[in-house]
């Protein structure tokens, strides 16, 4: 099949001739052997360059008298490559010293230019390293928090995880961990993100202009990376925080082979044992990560993610039926396990492929005891999926990727198991199995027509087979960019998604026994359109990017709940839901820095978002998540080798709600009592205050001569002490009642200590 | 030194916990609340009050405040009812409470209502006098545990109809739970409201059993049987959505819906047939 598409997008390719070139390909590492993906390989004279694919993987056709290639990548050295007659190449890349200086840094360093050059648009790109020097509340970092922070992507409530990108619904985030699909991106009902941030490597967010190898939600794909494990030395890194602490070690195991493997565990319960309170609560997260390079061509990795949230109750309760104690057990395990297998293969200079093995479960296992009584609900899903794609480097100018993804989709929510007299109140049963075979093709051809301007045009066929009922989906994708001088340039896209899975979740609050549900024959895809257009600045001399992106979203079949819809343990939901449209548009503006003394962005959203349900409103309704204005300004400073501090304030629009304005009396059905019932405003017609916030973070390094390096963070959440409102409550004054908005979470100081050799 | 751990802590949560930020909102503009109850040949009567805004009568007061509920009595309305030309003038029987004793009930005959409070509330509805349902059989089992089972039988009328089985005991502090008085105690206790469409059923013979839970074998029974419209068999089903507090908690906000234009609350006409069971015989 590959051929066929080969074929197709031949036509459109321009060949070199053969007898003037030759073809240099092979992998871009950092100095402990993990990968650098987008890694800049490149004449210096400009005339021929590419960048490495997301695996550290690069093919590039040069002249045949070259003597020399440039390979670049932010925070590293400058790598020259002196040709040889040898066509396979690997290179290790040096941390630079320099970088936290104001030096100039040349064209051909700055990463920035690379993200400026590329006709992806709506990408955010984060390093790791970046992410663990700014504030956290109770200094536990969070990736998904401090993506939260770029334009576009709005927070739901205050300290969660959720993520709402230009307009879209919390599931329409596709999250992968190692290409595997995490369903349930939050510890401690969402409060901490799964992702231990020593353990990965790098993370892209798309929020547009979807590439057509990426498939399957509606409004973001969130890719994340686990580090592939050092292949020079044993490192351990850790850390020990107010809430949890983490270990990593990563190191070679022989010359072809390398692992990784890092923990974390919250002690919430174990500090509250200490002084004679009992919360029963923990997590704990681990990530490992195997791989073997067979030889040059051939090189195969496996991970896993392994994740759990438990909660254990048991205590002696005074059973007044029984006059005695009885003992009293509940608890539940939340859990998260990936499993990816995946396989590089070099079939010659132009030709790479990675061939993927997934496995997915997500599931939760509530339990409970009680005299006679006793209960047990699980609910789980399964996925069991394959991925085949081809880089093809058909020359400097044109590149395609295609490919194919096969999912598996196992569902098997609400099993209940009772005995006792809870069994007459709820049910025994073995709850709905479903099965949900989802497939996508891809081909995607990166055209560079002019040296001024470059398309990305794909297309993606995807479908899914669930319940005897097969959708399908046809998804033009388009991305381009247009040079006006090497400072500026213009981009536009416009992309189709096609989403067959979505998650059955109140508005109003998150629960984990939320499940996730395959289209069905009543339940249609959701769909949407994405018309993207963005300018782009690179000011060379300040190390600054300024990206100014425009959006308009158009959103089908999206599904929403009749009003009193009760969606905990019901198998019953389809005939509570309602499909409707949303539309969604905005401008989003990011200045970023990401070399010298000062690093960070400001960035600022203009954004609407709105909904439309027959049978909820007669009319359009805003969004929960339509917040109006969003600003972030997030900065880091070097104060001396030493020191650092960084800062964030966050200003935003509320979050929209739907309070109860009014009451009436009126009789029960029997007339034997009067029953008050309550009176609400229209959908979502409030929008709560705006809030503001600022973290800062003073990080203090040990000496730099040091073999084992350690940082000590101390950071404060909130440091003026703001309520952000997430609802809206009725108090008494004195001499009536007021409506106030309470917060989660004030001033919180936090101390953490970081540690490698 | 662990008193000492928790009391600080606790004292450095508090002061950290941000001060809750006030928000005006618009404030709710009251109107006429209507429900109503009908006698079988006897009287049609109409409470009329007015919705209140939260900031007035705080949700979280949960009984029914007397003091609340004489500010929401509307006194002195023009109440009326009309039907096949006539238009019948209810008289006050108290403050709230509207009564007509000379209005005719005619099965399948819509009665149109109309209300003016005086004071610029005004509300109309219509109410369609559905056929009335007898049971065919109620037959009950035994208290076992506070459980009792009640089993029904009844013959569906012609159409799509929707029906209502309500089970109440009778309460302490009130007088004989009998067919003629059932109406005028206040205070006895809802056990189960089962609501019933004809859809689920083939044939018009439906039948089906309930447990009713909370009782002892002295107490007195009542189990009604109402043809009632579908406007109100879906307000009914909405508030039994809604009828725990975790459903408080988790559910979408309701708007329940109404038959009154302009006003909330129902304009009902429809027929009980009530069966009385003294389960200590």
């Amino acid at each position: 099949m590959h051929r066929f598409i080969f074929l197709l997008f031949l036509i459109s390719g321009i060949a070199l001739k053969a007898q003037d070139i030759r073809t240099i390909n092979g992998y871009v590492y950092d100095e402990n052997g993990e990968a650098l993906m987008f890694a800049n390989v490149y004449l210096e004279n400009g005339s021929a360059g590419t960048n490495t694919n997301e695996y550290g993987y690069f093919s590039l056709q040069i002249p045949i008298s070259t003597t020399e290639v440039l390979v670049t990548y932010l925070g590293y050295q400058t790598y020259r490559i002196q040709l040889t007659e040898e066509n396979d190449i690997v290179v290790k890349m040096k941390p630079d010293q320099n970088m936290l200086s104001d030096v100039e840094i040349t064209y051909e360093q700055s990463q920035q230019e690379t993200e400026h050059k590329s006709s992806q648009m709506s990408s955010i790109t984060i390093p790791v390293k970046k992410i663990k020097s700014l504030p956290a509340i109770g200094g536990e970092t969070d990736v998904i928090k401090v993506m939260q922070l770029m334009p576009g992507v709005q927070s739901g409530a205050e300290g969660g995880t959720s993520m709402f990108v230009r307009g879209g619904d919390a599931d329409q985030n596709l999250v992968l961990i190692d290409e595997a699909i995490v369903y349930n991106v939050g510890h401690l009902f969402g409060f901490f993100s799964v992702f231990n941030p020593d353990a990965i490597k790098d993370m892209t967010l798309l929020k547009g202009a979807f590439p057509s190898n990426y498939g399957g939600r509606l409004s973001s794909i969130l890719d994340i990376r686990m580090k592939e494990g050092a292949d020079d030395k044993i490192h351990v890194q850790g850390g020990v925080g107010l809430l949890s602490s983490r270990l990593t070690i990563e190191g070679p195991i022989n010359k072809k082979s390398s692992f990784m493997v890092s923990g974390r565990r919250t002690y919430i319960d174990a500090v509250f044992k200490l002084v004679g309170s009992d919360i029963p609560y923990y997590f704990y997260d681990l990530n490992m990560k195997y791989n073997y390079k067979f030889d040059v061509k051939n090189r195969l990795y496996v991970s896993g993610y392994y994740g759990n949230d438990v909660l254990s109750i048991n205590e002696d309760v005074e059973d007044t039926t029984q006059q005695s104690a009885s003992a009293l057990n509940f608890g539940f395990v939340l859990g998260n396990y990936t499993t990816t297998v995946r396989w590089n293969h070099v079939y010659n200079d132009k030709l790479f492929s990675n061939l993927s093995l997934i496995y997915t479960r997500f599931n939760y296992d509530i339990q409970g005891s009680f005299v006679d009584n006793s209960l047990f609900i699980q609910s789980k899903v399964r996925d069991l999926g394959a991925k085949l794609g081809f880089d093809l480097y058909l020359n400097p100018r044109h590149r395609i990727k295609y490919g194919i993804n096969l999912i598996n989709h196992s569902f098997r929510p609400n099993v209940i198991s009772t005995e006792g007299e809870i069994s007459d109140f709820l049910l025994s049963r073995q709850g709905n199995r479903l099965n949900a075979f989802e497939n996508g093709i891809y081909g995607l051809s990166q055209y560079d027509i002019t040296e001024k301007w470059q398309v990305n045009a794909g297309l993606r066929l995807s479908g899914v087979l669930a319940k005897d009922k097969y959708f399908q989906g046809v998804e033009p994708r388009l991305a381009t960019r247009y040079t006006l001088t090497d400072k500026q340039n213009v981009k536009g896209s416009i992309s189709r998604m096609y989403q067959y899975m979505h998650k059955v979740s109140s508005s109003t609050v998150a629960l984990p026994t939320d499940l996730w549900y395959p289209v069905t024959a009543n339940v249609r895809p959701q769909y949407a359109d994405q018309l993207a257009l963005g300018y782009s600045l690179l000011l060379k001399k300040m190390n600054t990017t300024l990206t100014v992106e425009g959006y308009y979203k158009w959103m089908y079949n999206l599904t929403e709940y009749r009003e009193g819809a009760n969606l905990v343990l019901n198998d019953q939901f389809e005939s509570e839901l309602l499909q409707g449209t949303g539309r969604s548009w905005g401008v989003e503006f990011l200045a970023k820095k990401d070399e010298g003394k000062l690093t960070g962005w400001i960035g600022y959203t203009l954004s609407w978002a709105n909904r439309y349900f027959e049978g909820l409103s007669d009319q359009n309704f805003w969004a929960k998540y339509d917040r109006r204005h969003n600003i972030s300004v997030v900065g880091a400073y070097q104060l001396s080798k030493r020191w650092g501090f960084s800062a964030v304030w966050v200003y935003m629009t509320g979050a929209r709600f739907t309070p109860q304005e009014g009451a009436y009396f009126v009789p029960n059905a029997s007339y034997t009592q009067v029953e008050m019932i309550p009176i609400y405003a229209p959908k979502n017609s409030v929008s709560m205050s705006a809030s503001h916030r600022l973290d800062v973070n003073f990080i203090l390094k040990s000496k730099e001569k040091k073999k084992f390096k350690s940082e000590w963070h101390f950071g404060a959440y909130n440091v003026y002490n703001r309520a952000t409102p997430y609802r809206i409550d009725v108090v008494p004054t004195g001499s009536g009642y007021q409506y106030v908005q309470p917060g989660l979470f004030g001033f919180i100081p936090s101390i953490a200590y970081n540690f490698q050799f | 030194m662990n008193k000492w751990f928790i009391i600080s802590s606790v004292l450095i949560w508090i002061a950290c916990n941000p001060k809750p930020i006030p928000i005006e909102l618009e404030p709710h503009q009251p109107k006429l609340v209507v429900s109503s109850q009908v006698v079988p040949n006897q009287i049609m009567l109409i409470a009329l009050t007015k919705s209140f805004n939260v900031l007035e009568h705080n949700e979280s007061e949960d009984s029914l405040n007397q003091v609340i509920l004489e500010d929401l009595l509307v006194e002195n309305a023009e109440v009326v009812i009309s039907y096949r030309d006539v238009v019948d003038t209810l008289f006050m029987v108290q403050p709230g409470l509207y009564a007509s004793i000379t209005t005719p009930q005619y099965t399948n005959e819509v009665y149109s209502l109309s209300c003016n409070d005086n004071q610029g509330l005004t509300c109309t509805a219509n109410s369609l006098m559905l056929e009335k349902v007898n049971f065919d059989e109620v037959t009950l089992g035994e208290v076992v545990d506070s459980t009792l089972t009640i089993n029904y039988a009844f013959t569906d009328i012609a159409g799509a109809n929707y029906y209502m089985v309500n089970v109440y005991k009778k309460g302490q502090n009130t007088g004989a739970l009998d067919n003629n008085s059932i109406f005028e105690n206040g205070s006895n206790v809802l056990l189960k409201t089962e609501l019933i469409t004809d859809i689920a059923y083939e044939s018009n013979a439906i039948s089906s059993s309930f447990d009713v839970y909370g009782l002892t074998p002295t107490d007195t029974v009542a189990v009604s049987l109402s043809n009632i419209d579908k406007t109100y068999y879906e307000y009914l089903q909405l508030r039994q959505k809604s009828g725990n507090w975790f459903s408080e908690i988790t559910q979408e906000p309701i708007n329940y819906p109404t038959n009154v234009e302009n006003g909330y609350g129902f304009f009902n006409t429809h027929f009980p047939d009530v069966r009385i069971f003294y389960l200590a015989n």
